[in-house]
């Protein structure tokens, strides 16, 4: 299950997520998740864009990190680009509500810095 | 005009490592019969979904016994339908009966669980439950027409 990450900019941070968020994949993914998301005053844009599977206990683990990041004083935004499927998922469940999900980069990127 | 039908069964252990081979068998009969891609997704997360209740809530006796996996498409004319049935041995639990909770307004708000009822009722087209012989049977399926994926 990868996930790494990007230094958009000072404070700026692409995380980019693919392959499966189920049961195991989530498991395999969730430490570093936190990890590259603890900073203070750290602005990240979440990539879902490789996403092809995500279930509530993924959608759980992104909750999670995006309270973590914003008690911390920053802000997490998620990027869907094409990925109708996630971003069907996303909202159906009531999260794009609460976090906003962009369709491409520079969007994102904005919203993250706003 | 009786429906075609056809049928396909696993069993699996109530544990985590055992998702995604479920996940795999799903998609391998599905496609074997016919179900486009789209539904099958559908399907997956529901089973998913499913499968987590069973592992975090189920007990002693759902972890304890193999959980039963059918799924049976059917096709009357132009409609079809892919139902996946899930039975285990815990104590019962009907998922049709709980009412999701309101949405959270703020992520502040927003509690980190009680997504996969949710997903299951969003994701299907069809929801049932019965508790028979002591074992849960939850049964989602998912409709399309001959054209429409």
């Amino acid at each position: 299950m990868p996930i790494e990450f990007q230094e958009i900019s000072d404070g700026l941070r692409r995380i980019i997520i693919s392959g499966r968020l189920d049961i195991p994949g989530t498991a395999e993914i969730e430490t570093r998740f936190a990890a590259f998301a603890a900073a203070s005053n750290l602005r990240v844009v979440l990539d879902l864009t490789g996403v092809n599977f995500l279930g509530s206990i993924g959608i759980r683990s992104i909750i999670v990190n995006a309270k973590a990041v914003k008690q911390r004083g920053g802000r997490m935004v998620l990027m869907v680009g094409d990925n109708a499927a996630v971003a069907e998922t996303l909202n159906s469940t009531g999260l794009g509500a609460l976090i906003p999900i962009l369709n491409d980069n520079a969007a994102a990127e904005a919203a993250a810095l706003a | 005009m009786s429906a075609a039908q056809s049928c396909a069964e696993l069993a699996i252990r109530a544990v985590a490592d055992d998702v995604r081979p479920a996940s795999d068998w799903l998609a391998q009969s599905c496609e074997a019969h016919g179900v486009p891609d789209t539904q099958i997704l559908r399907l997956d997360l529901c089973l998913n979904e499913a499968l987590a209740n069973v592992i975090a809530h189920g007990g002693e006796q759902a972890l304890a016994n193999p959980v039963r996996l059918r799924l049976n498409v059917t096709c009357d004319g132009l409609t079809h339908q892919a139902i996946v049935t899930v039975c285990d041995s815990g104590p019962p639990f009907d998922t049709t009966s709980v009412q999701p909770g309101a949405l959270p307004l703020t992520l502040d708000d927003a509690e980190p669980g009680g997504l996969g009822l949710l997903m299951i009722r969003n994701l299907s087209d069809s929801l049932s439950y019965w508790y028979d012989d002591g074992h849960n049977e939850l049964a989602f399926g998912v409709h399309w027409a001959d054209e429409a994926g």
